[in-house]
C-alpha cells in the first residue's frame, strides 16, 4: 500500500514567555514521533488531553510549526520544510475537520461563501458558476439541501455546522481528512449521524482519514489502525483488533479499563486499573519513560531510559519491560 | 428499597419556563421522580433535554427570568416557593451541587483554605483552627497528596482532576444528605474520571450520600448510577433501574439513544441513528417532543400523553408503553 | 464579499442577515432610535440651514445687536448683531465636519493598525504598540500648540490634531479584538484553504470585529465634538468670521448676561452629545444580545 503521509521523528514544541527577564520555557507537545499512514486507511489518534495529539494533527496541516524531524507527504512533499506553492499543494489534498462546529465557521458569511472560500482562493481560474455548481454538488454529497446556500452560520443547529464544515474540506477533492475531535462536541444522536456521514464519504471518495478523539468508543467504530499517545511520544501502535482486544502497553491498558461502557453488567464485573495522579506537565516531561510517573510498574530502568519503539507481536510498543 | 418509605426527593409536576425575547421556552415539563436515601441517580439527556435545568431548579439557582412550577419535597419540606434565607439554610446543610467546571465555583483570588473553613465556620460555628483541620481532613479523604500543605494554594495551581476533587471535598465538609453533581466528569479525561467516579462511589457508601448525577454518558451511567430519569426536550421518556434501561427499556427513545452509541464491547458495522435534530424548545410540537424523530409515532402522539408505570420504579411517557396509568 | 460567485440565479431567498437583525433590535429600543432621528435631523439642518437661510451667518447689522430671541431672530443675535440661528447651525456644520472625518479617519487607521499589529503579531506588534505608547505620552493641547505654532492657525490643523490623537484608543480597541478573533476556528479553516493574510484580515477579521469598533465610533464622535468645541474655546482652530460650537460657547461664556447666546450653542452640543450615547448605548445592545 502506498504511503500517503511517512513521519519520522516528529517534533513541535512551543516556546512560552519568552521576555527579557527569563529564560524561554519550552512545551515539548510532540516530542518525536514517527508512523506511516497508508492511503485509503483510517487512522486513529488517541489520548488524553495534553497528550499532543491535536498539535500533531495541526503540525501535519501547517496550522503548528514542525520544530524538527520529516513529514513527507505523498512521498513528494516535505512538510518540514516546504514553501508557500508547496504548501498550497498539500493544502489542496489534506483538509481539516474541527472539534467546534460554531466556531469553525466565520459567522458574517453566508453557507455558499464559506464553502466555496477554499475553492476561490485555491483554484483561482474557476468560473463562478463553476464554483457554484461545486457547491451544491457538495452540499448535496453531506446532506444539505440547496435551499440553506443562502443562510448564516447562527441558523443552524451544530450537527448542520458540522456537515457545512465537512462541505468546505471536501470542496477541494482532498486525499487526507483529519478530524480532531470532530465528533465531541456533538449530541449523541447527533454524533452517531456524522460518524456515519464520514465513514460513508471515505468510501465514496477513498479518502484516507485521521480521526483524533479522546474517545475510545468512537475510535473503536471509525479507525483501522489505532495510536496511543501520551505526553508527546508514541505508547502503542497497531491494528484495532491488537488494540483492543490485547493492548501490551500499561497505559494503553489503564486507558482501555477506564472507559465506561454502556452496559451495566460489565461495568459492574470490571476491574478498573486506575492511575495515580495527573499528566505530567509537557514543559517539564519525566526523564526516562514519559509514562513512569503513573505507571503501575515502573522500575528504575523506566526512570533512567527513554525506551525505543519496537514490533511486539503485532504492534509497536514502546516500553522498556515488553520484550 | 421499597415504595412505602419516605424518598428523600420527592418531584412532582416540575415545570420551568423561560420567557426570552421570542417567547417562552418550556425548559422542563411535568417531571415527577423520587429519590431514595442512598441512591445514585443519573439524568441523562442530550443538550435541551432540560436536564440541567432541572437540578438548578431543585439548588433554586434558576436564572430571574425563568418561572417554577409544582413541587419539591426535600425531606418532607417544600421547596417551590420558600424564601430565599430557608432555601440558603437548606443548600448549605443539606444539599450541596458541583458542575462541570470546578472554576465556576471556586473563587480565583482566594486561597482553597479560606474558602473551605470559610463554609465551615458559617455553617458549623467552627473555629477557624478547627475548621483548617477538618478541611484538611476532607481533601485528604478526597485523596489530595500533602493536603496540609496544598490547602494553601490558589485554584488555579491545581490540575484539572484535582480541582473537581477540591470541589468534591468541599461539598462535602457540611455531610450533605444529597449530593447534585452537575457533569462533573465530562471535562475530565478517561483516566481521571474513572479516578473520580470511583471516589464518588466511596464516599457514597462512607457517608451514605444520596448522589443526583448529570451527563450525557451512557457509559459513566452503567458504571456509577443505581438509576436512571432519561430527558427529552424537558419531558422525563422513561425512569428505571439501569439494569432495565439498558436492557429493558420501553421507550424508543431510549432504545434509539443506547443504540447510537459506539461502545467499546461490541461491534457494529453502520451505527443507528436518530434522525433529524434536537428539538427546539421554542418550537416544541403538541404531545411527545420526540414524535418529530420517533420511529414509532402514531397520530396518538401529539395529544396528552400519560405516564405510565410498567412495573414497580419503572415509569415510561409513551403512548405505546403499556400498564398503570399515574 | 465575493464578487464571483452569484447565487441570484438560484432563486434562493437572502435570509435575514446579521446586519438586519441587528437593526430589528435596534428599531426596538425607544430611545436609540430617537436619538439616532435627532443625530440625523440635526445633520440635515446643519447642512440645510446656512443655505436656505435669507440672512448670511457673517452678516453683521449694527440696527439688531443683541436681541433676545424674537420671530425674527429664533435664537437672537449677538454683539455684532448676527442672527444666532444661523450661526448655531453653520457653527454645527464645521463641528459636524471635523468630528466625522476625523472619526472617519481615526477608524480608518485605528482598524488597519490595530488588525495588523494583532494578527501580525510577533515582534511588529511589539513596535506598533509601542509607538501607540509613545504618541499616549504627548499632552493633546501642547501638541495643539505645537502644531499651530509650526504650521499657522486653521481649521484643517485642528482636525488633524484630533485624528492624531484619538486613533490610539481606536488601534488598541481593535488590537484587542484581532487576538481573539485570529485563534478562532474559521481564521485557522481560512488559512488551511491557503487564504493569504491580507485577505484573511479583510475577509475574516475586520468583518468580525465591526459590531464594536461600530460602538466604539458612536462613542468616538461626541469625544471628537467635545474635542474641537475645547479647542475652538481657547481660539485654536476655527477663526472669526467662521464659527464653531466651542466659538459660540466662549462667546456666550463671555456675555453672560446675553443668556441666549450661551443657552442655545450649549444646549444644541449638549443634545447631539446625548443623542450619540445613547445610540452607542443602542448599538451595543443591538449588536450583543443577552
Amino acid at each position: 500500500m502506498k504511503k500517503i503521509l511517512s513521519v519520522k521523528d516528529l517534533k513541535v514544541h512551543f516556546h512560552l514567555g519568552r521576555s527579557w527577564f527569563k529564560s524561554a520555557r519550552v512545551v515539548h507537545a510532540v516530542d518525536g514521533v514517527s508512523f506511516d499512514v497508508f492511503e485509503g486507511e483510517t487512522l486513529g489518534i488517541v489520548g488524553e488531553s495534553g497528550c499532543g495529539k491535536s498539535s500533531l494533527a495541526r503540525a501535519l496541516c501547517g496550522l503548528n510549526k514542525i520544530t524538527s524531524g520529516s513529514a513527507l507527504f505523498n512521498e513528494t512533499i516535505e512538510l518540514a520544510t516546504a514553501n508557500k506553492a508547496q504548501w498550497n499543494d498539500v493544502h489542496k489534498q489534506v483538509q481539516f475537520i474541527f472539534q467546534d462546529p460554531v466556531a469553525a465557521l466565520d459567522p458574517r458569511m453566508t453557507v455558499a461563501e464559506i464553502i466555496a472560500e477554499p475553492l476561490i482562493t485555491l483554484y483561482p481560474q474557476m468560473t463562478s458558476s463553476q464554483v457554484m455548481a461545486k457547491v451544491l454538488a457538495t452540499m448535496k454529497l453531506v446532506g444539505l439541501s440547496q435551499n440553506q446556500i443562502n443562510r448564516y452560520p447562527q441558523e443552524f443547529s451544530g450537527g448542520q455546522c458540522q456537515r457545512i464544515g465537512i462541505a468546505r474540506a471536501l470542496i477541494l477533492e482532498p486525499k487526507v481528512l483529519i478530524c480532531d475531535e470532530s465528533v465531541s462536541a456533538l449530541d449523541v444522536s447527533i454524533k452517531a449521524q456524522i460518524i456515519n456521514l464520514l465513514q460513508d464519504l471515505q468510501q465514496q471518495l477513498k479518502l484516507t482519514i485521521i480521526f483524533i478523539s479522546h474517545d475510545l468508543g468512537v475510535i473503536k467504530h471509525i479507525c483501522k489502525r489505532i495510536l496511543v499517545m501520551y505526553l508527546g511520544n508514541i505508547m502503542e501502535l497497531g491494528d484495532k483488533q491488537s488494540v483492543y482486544e490485547n493492548a501490551l502497553h500499561p497505559y494503553t491498558k489503564a486507558l482501555l479499563s477506564a472507559v465506561p461502557v454502556a452496559n451495566p453488567e460489565l461495568e459492574k464485573a470490571k476491574q478498573i486499573q486506575l492511575l495515580e495522579g495527573d499528566l505530567p506537565s509537557p514543559i517539564n516531561p519525566p526523564k526516562g519513560c514519559v509514562f513512569n510517573t503513573r505507571c503501575p510498574q515502573a522500575t528504575n530502568e523506566c526512570r533512567a531510559t527513554r525506551p525505543q519503539t519496537k514490533m511486539v507481536a503485532n504492534n509497536l510498543v514502546s516500553c522498556v519491560q515488553i520484550h | 428499597m421499597t415504595e412505602k418509605k419516605i424518598p428523600l426527593l420527592d418531584v412532582r409536576n416540575l415545570s420551568v419556563e423561560f420567557k426570552v425575547q421570542d417567547g417562552m421556552v418550556k425548559a422542563v415539563n411535568g417531571l415527577s421522580f423520587k429519590v431514595y436515601d442512598g441512591e445514585i441517580i443519573g439524568i441523562v439527556g442530550e443538550s435541551g433535554s432540560g436536564k440541567s435545568q432541572t437540578m438548578l431548579a431543585l439548588m433554586g439557582l434558576l436564572a430571574s427570568n425563568g418561572k417554577i412550577s409544582g413541587s419539591v419535597k426535600f425531606m418532607g419540606q417544600e421547596l417551590v416557593g420558600i424564601s430565599t434565607s430557608k432555601l440558603n439554610k437548606i443548600r448549605g446543610d443539606k444539599m450541596a451541587m458541583i458542575f462541570q467546571d470546578p472554576m465556576t465555583s471556586l473563587n480565583p483570588y482566594l486561597k482553597i483554605s479560606s474558602q473551605m473553613t470559610e463554609v465551615l465556620m458559617l455553617h458549623k460555628n467552627m473555629s477557624y483552627k478547627d475548621a483548617l483541620a477538618e478541611s484538611i481532613k476532607m481533601l485528604e479523604r478526597v485523596k489530595i497528596p500533602e493536603a496540609s500543605n496544598r490547602i494553601h494554594l490558589y485554584p488555579h495551581e491545581f490540575s484539572g482532576g484535582m480541582r473537581q476533587r477540591v470541589m468534591i471535598a468541599m461539598s462535602l465538609l457540611t455531610k450533605p444528605k444529597l449530593l447534585i453533581a452537575d457533569e462533573p466528569t465530562t471535562a475530565l479525561d478517561v483516566t481521571v474520571q474513572a479516578q473520580i467516579l470511583e471516589l464518588l462511589k466511596e464516599l457514597r457508601k462512607e457517608f451514605g450520600m444520596t448522589i443526583i448525577f448529570i451527563t450525557h454518558d451512557m457509559g459513566v451511567v452503567a458504571n456509577l448510577c443505581d438509576r436512571v430519569n432519561v430527558m427529552y426536550g424537558g419531558w422525563l421518556m422513561e425512569t428505571a433501574s439501569i439494569n432495565t434501561i439498558f436492557n429493558n427499556s420501553v421507550h424508543p427513545y431510549t432504545q434509539a439513544l443506547l443504540a447510537t452509541i459506539p461502545s467499546l464491547d461490541t461491534h457494529v458495522e453502520k451505527l443507528k441513528t436518530i434522525p433529524g435534530e434536537p428539538p427546539n424548545l421554542l418550537q416544541l410540537p403538541t404531545g411527545c417532543p420526540f414524535q418529530p424523530r420517533c420511529s414509532q409515532a402514531n397520530h396518538l402522539c401529539s395529544e396528552s400523553i400519560p405516564l405510565r408505570r410498567v412495573e414497580p420504579r419503572h415509569v415510561v411517557k409513551c403512548v405505546n408503553a403499556q400498564g398503570v396509568v399515574l | 464579499m465575493f464578487g464571483k460567485i452569484n447565487t441570484l440565479n438560484l432563486d434562493i431567498p437572502k435570509t435575514k442577515g446579521f446586519w438586519l437583525s441587528v437593526f430589528a433590535r435596534l428599531s426596538r429600543n425607544k430611545l436609540a432610535m430617537t436619538s439616532g432621528l435627532i443625530i440625523v435631523i440635526l445633520t440635515l439642518m446643519c447642512i440645510f440651514v446656512p443655505m436656505v437661510s435669507s440672512v448670511a451667518f457673517d452678516k453683521t447689522d449694527w440696527g439688531q445687536i443683541m436681541q433676545t430671541p424674537s420671530g425674527q431672530h429664533w435664537f437672537g443675535t449677538d454683539s455684532l448683531g448676527r442672527d444666532l440661528f444661523v450661526r448655531c447651525f453653520i457653527g454645527g456644520r464645521i463641528t459636524f465636519e471635523i468630528a466625522f472625518a476625523a472619526a472617519f479617519v481615526v477608524l480608518l487607521v485605528g482598524i488597519f493598525y490595530g488588525a495588523i499589529a494583532g494578527y501580525v503579531g510577533g515582534k511588529l506588534d511589539t513596535i506598533m504598540m509601542r509607538v501607540v505608547d509613545v504618541l499616549y505620552g504627548i499632552p493633546f493641547l501642547f501638541f495643539c500648540i505645537l502644531l499651530i505654532t509650526l504650521f499657522g492657525n486653521s481649521m484643517a490643523l485642528s482636525f488633524v490634531a484630533i485624528a492624531a490623537i484619538s486613533w490610539l484608543d481606536m488601534s488598541r480597541i481593535v488590537r484587542g479584538q484581532t487576538l481573539s478573533i485570529k485563534h478562532k476556528e474559521f481564521v485557522e479553516a481560512a488559512m488551511i484553504s491557503g487564504v493569504s493574510n491580507l485577505k484573511i484580515i479583510t475577509r475574516h477579521v475586520i468583518p468580525n470585529l465591526l459590531g464594536v469598533v461600530i460602538v466604539y465610533a458612536a462613542l468616538t464622535v461626541p469625544n471628537m465634538i467635545v474635542m474641537s468645541a475645547v479647542l475652538s474655546f481657547f481660539g485654536l482652530g476655527v477663526t472669526e468670521p467662521m464659527t464653531s460650537w466651542g466659538l459660540l460657547i466662549s462667546d456666550g461664556a463671555q456675555n453672560m448676561q446675553a443668556w441666549w447666546l450661551l443657552l442655545f450653542p450649549a444646549g444644541l452640543m449638549i443634545i447631539t452629545l446625548l443623542s450619540f450615547a445613547f445610540l452607542a448605548n443602542g448599538l451595543r445592545d443591538a449588536l450583543d444580545p443577552r
